[in-house]
């Protein structure tokens, strides 16, 4: 740890001391209290635990007033952000990076503890010793981490940096502000459940008390566990720009294992309330649960797992957790042992057909989901561990054993609520289950009469198990939507009777009145939902595009029918010139492309287009995709007196090509004339000799050539590449493609799919993927690369059906989860003052309008605008304001160029493309008028301007100005001058030992003659020194 | 009377624990056969190569440097890609028709998932692409997707970088 060189990280590292030393004391007095029954040392516990809260708040606010301000002196601060980033996203730095998200937990943690604490203290007095404690214990092992290895106060001991190097820019995002909160806020909300069975076995009140307390905790827990894990799909799916909103990523599976035991435990929990029994279960459940919140933070943060996004390898954080896990096991499970004979069941299961064995299976089921998740997680360390191979199982290896266990827990979310507790009779059986079977059985029998696509296989566990997974999915969804409905329609029927009010009263008085009861249903409803929205992902579709240029001057018309149709007659024609094409473009032998264009040409289909081609797959697919991509035919004349714009667009419309598919403009000295169609080549060729006719030119002198045109077709869109706009602000360069999406002849919308080049991300672009939401699909664009020198840009395009219901059954879970949550406080001032109708309905409306404020807020998170989904120029912050987006490359060319010089300013070796200053803006400007004298479209004069720039640089600053210098020379001339000068030091050097021999006792005085060949290099050798400095430091860290 | 229930509470362990070890079998025996093996190229050849024609892999190396190592041709609006992935003397071809990582240049570190085939059942692919492979490559991949090592500027990210610059 670095002794802190600034207040603020003086400060706070002493209010870290303070906290740690306060949670010992509580650690010590809550044990001691509990087992003493010393009640004044309870009482010192638990007001340590508000002063241990105060002492990390103080710490937490000092960290983000030292982000705020820019205090670079803070290593931590310096690692993850900078001064251009806005103020938002300064404060979420905070949990940026490993050492924050460490005090971010104990924060969180504390608040959370001092709610928990306060709510509880007066019910539990003889056990809140230890739930106390227990706390403390974990707070302890994070704080440690924090002041001994993980310090986010510590300072640099050399000179600290004048900017940070900025926070990942796949951090900066809307979602990732409130993803990792979230998660964490799941993950430590199981630390009190936890607590509280710890203090509960360890006081052994073993009665249901304990019971009430952890449920609610539990359900908060569940609650942001779910929140934590879509939004992070949510984040995902728009930042990452993969098409999908899941991966199996160890990192989510480190926040789903204790989602699914915390689900299990508060289904379990139910059976002990209701029957007295599992309590040994429960009490495991708990246990397991914050185990896993450990278990998973030790996966992702030690290393031990490889993952695109977890933290680095730390063999010594590893230990340390191990350590701690090792602990909470033996304490929880000897105190478990310890006290099982306080645990007995009540009562016993009297029958398969009963709710209690329903929610036993689905204990049975989550457990094992956790179980597999684990396995196939852990699975390349064991593999590695075990024989040396690392191994790894994909994406398919989890959906394919996941998704059998979904079903079935779908199937029992909408089974259980229709089951009795100890026995359902047949009669009862038959009564509940016969109106969601039948609805169950008319949705698949519809699904395969009108969507026949529903019934494709899919495989189960192996190769071996297919069965129509999504047609069971929507049959099982039906089967729940079925018997909620009826458990909440015979609810409002039984309630009416009994109160006499009407529909709308009973369903909101039944609700409030057995909140759990149904709330857990809306949340059984939004699970149903939610895999509504999985079984989309058996329909997606993708599809990788190369598009060469952009239409220029959109032709909105340009929504040409597959364009190969071809007349017989323009036969003799066509296979000349087409068949030249596929020679050239697809390497076919001349007659197989001859074969080709006859077989395309009498429209023949594709079995005997095979038969007719006859030859293998690849080179045919090759083929297709050609016939599939259209083209334009442009025409490129010289300008003259009678050649002009208005004339080659009048020969064109003369000759019958579609006014609304032509765009004419003047390029330098021609005029190119764009068909956005193929024509036919009897046309072309007579256009060609009109134009050389108007342009008084040899028809040699006319260029003719057809362009891959500028759209492609997939899954019933088209989708027209229109432009590729490039813009900068102060910290990013964005190049931004707009894509006009097409479908059934109407242009549904204009998306922006762009690249983001931060100037501080080392290269690393984010993708700012564009999102066309529809009610049935989401059509997913992505830039996945592009060339400024001439507008090439790569597409992928994903349609993912039914994914809008992943986030709509999401809500409807968190508005179940909601209702589950209410007090009981709230409910009694609603229905407890029956004084007049109008206070009484005022009261009511007053919770209706609450329950549709956080529905609203709700939607308006999940329908937040992504801000990639924008025009380019938008969702970029400031520009103008600094000289950072001053003249921003504008091409492949000057941008390589920036990148490849210094700023002479002497700001820490930073780029042209890179520094921030006005020195370096004018510069660019330099750069870019030295290759406006250049055509970039040709790789020679690219290459001549590119060296010009650099010759032009080395002339003015000297070689020092390159970040490479060039040639192996400049690389000698250093060399030899630090060869030369240390020979020169040692023979001026021996001429004075040689000489002060002669006279002893004097002392070199004279001015060190090899002085100056150090000198200016001097700042550099700083930074170098200062580098090395830190790097050392960083290891001994 | 008094045994009939320690005899059902006996059968319930065992056929829990049956069914346990059961699917512990199955999983454990299906993981290995749908598992994902990852290896540096160096690593690649030290393995029987024709058993990864039915299997799928992850193979780690740098992209080679040079005009013979990297080709790219834009056929019917797919872009399709070969390129040699390399460690240490040893060196595979990548085929590619999909987009490339933000970081893939020359001698920058890739991951190429997907299969091990046989040359000659690319030719066609070579041929489009206007070169030549060397007589004696047996295999290529034919990758599905390819992945940038490590872009992160995560505190893991200095780690790496480190390790790199061992290699």
């Amino acid at each position: 740890m670095n002794a802190p060189g600034s207040p603020i990280a003086l400060v706070g590292t002493i209010a870290l001391f303070a906290a740690y030393i306060l949670a010992a004391w509580c650690v010590a007095a809550g044990i001691a209290g509990n087992a003493r029954k010393n009640r004044r040392l309870v009482s010192s516990a638990v007001y340590g635990l508000f002063g241990f809260g105060a002492m990390i708040a103080l710490a937490s606010t000092l960290l983000i007033y030292a982000f705020v301000t820019h205090d670079y002196s803070i290593r931590y601060v310096a690692a993850t952000s900078d001064t251009s980033m806005s103020t938002w996203y300064k404060v979420t730095a905070f949990w940026g990076g490993l050492d924050g998200s460490l005090l971010f937990w104990v924060l969180v943690l504390s608040l959370f503890s001092m709610v928990a604490i306060a709510v509880n203290h007066r019910r539990h007095r003889d056990m809140i010793g230890f739930v106390v404690a227990t706390i403390m214990v974990v707070q302890v092992f994070f704080l440690s981490l924090l002041i001994f290895t993980k310090n986010p106060f510590s300072t640099f001991l050399t000179t600290p940096p004048t900017d940070g190097q900025g926070l990942n820019p796949l951090l900066q995002n809307y979602w990732m502000v409130i993803h990792p909160p979230s998660l964490y806020t799941g993950f430590v909300a199981a630390t009190i459940p936890f607590a509280f069975g710890i203090g509960a076995l360890a006081s052994g009140r073993l009665d249901d008390m304990w019971l009430g307390s952890v449920r609610v905790w539990m359900l908060i827990c569940f609650f942001f566990l779910s929140l934590g894990l879509i939004l992070g799909g949510r984040w995902a799916y728009e930042e990452l720009g993969w098409g999908g909103y899941w991966a199996w990523d160890p990192v989510e599976n480190a926040g789903f294992m204790p989602w699914f035991t915390a689900t299990a435990f508060l289904h379990s929990a139910i059976i002990q309330e209701q029957r007295g029994m599992m309590k040994k279960w429960n009490l495991s459940l708990v246990i397991l649960t914050f185990f896993l919140t450990i278990f998973g933070t030790f996966m992702t943060r030690s290393g031990a797992v490889q993952s695109v996004h977890a933290f680095g390898e730390d063999n010594v954080l590893a230990l340390q957790f191990i350590v701690f896990m090792a602990l909470i096991l033996v304490v929880s499970v000897g105190l478990l042992v310890y006290r099982s004979n306080k645990l007995a069941s009540q009562s016993v299961f009297d029958s398969f057909y009963s709710r209690e064995f329903a929610f036993l299976l689905n204990n049975w089921i989550l457990l094992g989901c956790a179980f597999f998740v684990l396995f196939a997680t852990m699975f390349p360390t064991i593999s590695e561990a075990l024989d040396g191979a690392r191994v790894s199982v994909g994406i398919e290896f989890f959906n394919r054993w996941m998704t059998p266990f979904g079903l079935v827990l779908l199937l029992l979310a909408g089974a259980a609520p229709l089951l009795a507790w100890r026995k359902t009779t047949r009669e009862r059986l038959y009564n509940q289950f016969l109106f969601p079977a039948l609805l169950a059985a008319a949705t698949i029998g519809a699904l395969v009469i009108f969507m026949p696509q529903t019934t494709k296989s899919t495989a189960m566990f192996s190769d071996t198990i297919q069965l129509p997974v999504s047609l069971i999915n929507f049959g099982f969804c039906a089967f729940v939507f079925g018997s909620i409905t009826q458990e909440f329609v015979r609810g409002v029927m039984v309630r009416r009777r009994q109160t006499g009010s009407d529909p709308i009263s009973s369903l909101f008085g039944l609700v409030l009145t057995k909140r759990r009861k149904y709330g857990g249903y809306i949340v059984h409803l939004g699970i149903a939902v939610l895999f509504i929205g999985f079984a989309g992902k058996a329909y997606d579709r993708m599809v990788d595009r190369t598009i060469a240029k952009p239409i220029h001057g959109v032709i909105d018309n340009a929504m040409i029918p597959e364009g190969t149709a071809v007349t017989p007659e323009a036969l003799s024609l066509l296979n000349t010139s087409t068949r030249a094409m596929l020679r050239d473009d697809v390497g076919l032998a001349d007659d197989l492309a001859a074969n080709v264009i006859a077989a395309r040409s009498a429209r023949l289909d594709g079995a005997t287009l095979r038969r007719v081609v006859g030859f293998g797959g690849a080179a045919l697919a090759t083929v297709e995709s050609y016939a599939r991509s259209p083209h334009h035919v442009i025409l490129r004349a010289p300008l003259g007196k009678r050649m002009t714009v208005n004339a080659a667009r009048d020969t064109m419309i003369a000759h019958g090509v579609d006014p609304q598919r032509i765009n004419v403009k003047v390029d330098g000295p021609t005029v190119v004339a764009t068909a956005a169609y193929q024509l036919d080549f009897e046309i072309q060729g007579r256009l060609r000799k009109n134009f050389a006719e108007l342009a008084e030119v040899p028809i040699e002198s006319v260029e003719l050539f057809a362009q891959p045109a500028a759209w492609f077709e997939f899954s019933d869109y088209r989708f027209v590449y229109e432009a590729l706009i490039h813009t900068s602000d102060d910290h990013k360069d964005a190049v931004t493609a707009q894509v006009g999406i097409w479908k059934d002849g109407e242009r549904i919308a204009t998306v922006y799919p762009g690249k983001w080049d931060y100037h501080k991300g080392e290269g690393q672009a984010t993708t700012e993927v564009a999102i066309k939401v529809r009610f049935t699909e989401d059509v997913y664009v992505v830039l996945t690369g592009y060339d400024l020198d001439n507008e090439l840009a790569n597409f992928r395009v994903y349609v993912n059906p039914l994914i809008s219901w992943v986030w709509i059954g999401f809500l409807v879970l968190a508005f179940g989860t909601f209702i589950c949550l209410i007090p009981q406080g709230v409910v009694d001032r609603i229905s407890s003052r029956p004084t007049s109708r109008i206070g009484r309905a005022a009261d009511v409306g007053l919770f209706v309008a609450l329950i549709f404020g956080v529905l609203a807020l709700l939607a308006t998170q999940a329908g937040a605008a992504p801000t990639e989904h924008v025009p380019a120029g938008q969702g970029m912050g400031q520009a103008g304001g600094g000289f950072a987006a001053m003249n921003r490359p504008a091409n492949a060319t000057d941008g390589k160029a920036m990148k490849e010089l210094l700023c002479p300013c002497g700001c820490a070796r930073q780029t042209l493309h890179d520094c921030d200053c006005k020195s370096a803006a004018d510069l660019r400007e330099s750069v870019q008028t030295i290759l406006s004298d250049y055509d970039l479209n040709d790789a020679k004069q690219r290459a001549a301007g590119y060296d010009k720039v650099l010759a032009f640089f080395v002339k003015d600053y000297g070689e020092r100005v390159l970040a490479n210098p060039t040639s192996k020379v400049s690389w000698l001339l250093p060399s030899l001058a630090i060869v030369g000068g240390l020979g020169l030091l040692f023979v001026v050097g021996r001429r004075w030992v040689v000489a002060s021999a002669g006279r002893p006792g004097s002392i070199a005085t004279a001015t060190d003659p090899a002085a100056p060949t150090a000198s200016p290099s001097s700042p550099l050798a700083d930074d170098a020194y200062a580098d090395k400095l830190d790097d050392e430091l960083a290891e001994t860290d | 009377m008094l045994r009939l229930p320690q005899k059902s509470a006996l059968a319930k362990y065992l056929i829990t624990g049956a069914v346990a070890l059961g699917g512990v079998g199955f999983l454990v025996k299906s993981s290995i056969g749908q598992a994902n093996h990852y290896m540096m190229v160096d690593e690649l050849y030290k393995t029987d190569l024709k058993q990864w024609e039915t299997k799928a892999i992850k193979v780690h190396g740098f992209v080679q440097d040079g005009a013979d190592a990297m080709h790219s041709k834009i056929v019917g609006q797919v872009q399709h890609r070969a390129f040699i992935l390399a460690k240490g003397e040893k060196k595979v071809w990548i085929f590619f028709d999909g987009p490339v990582p933000d970081t893939f240049q020359a001698n920058s570190e890739v991951v190429a998932d997907g299969r091990l085939v046989k040359a000659s059942s690319v030719a066609d692919r070579v041929k489009g692409l206007d070169f030549q492979l060397d007589p004696d490559v047996e295999y290529v991949v034919m990758a599905t997707n390819l992945m940038a090592k490590c872009p992160s500027k995560y505190d893991g990210a200095q780690i790496n970088r480190k390790q790199k610059t061992f290699e």
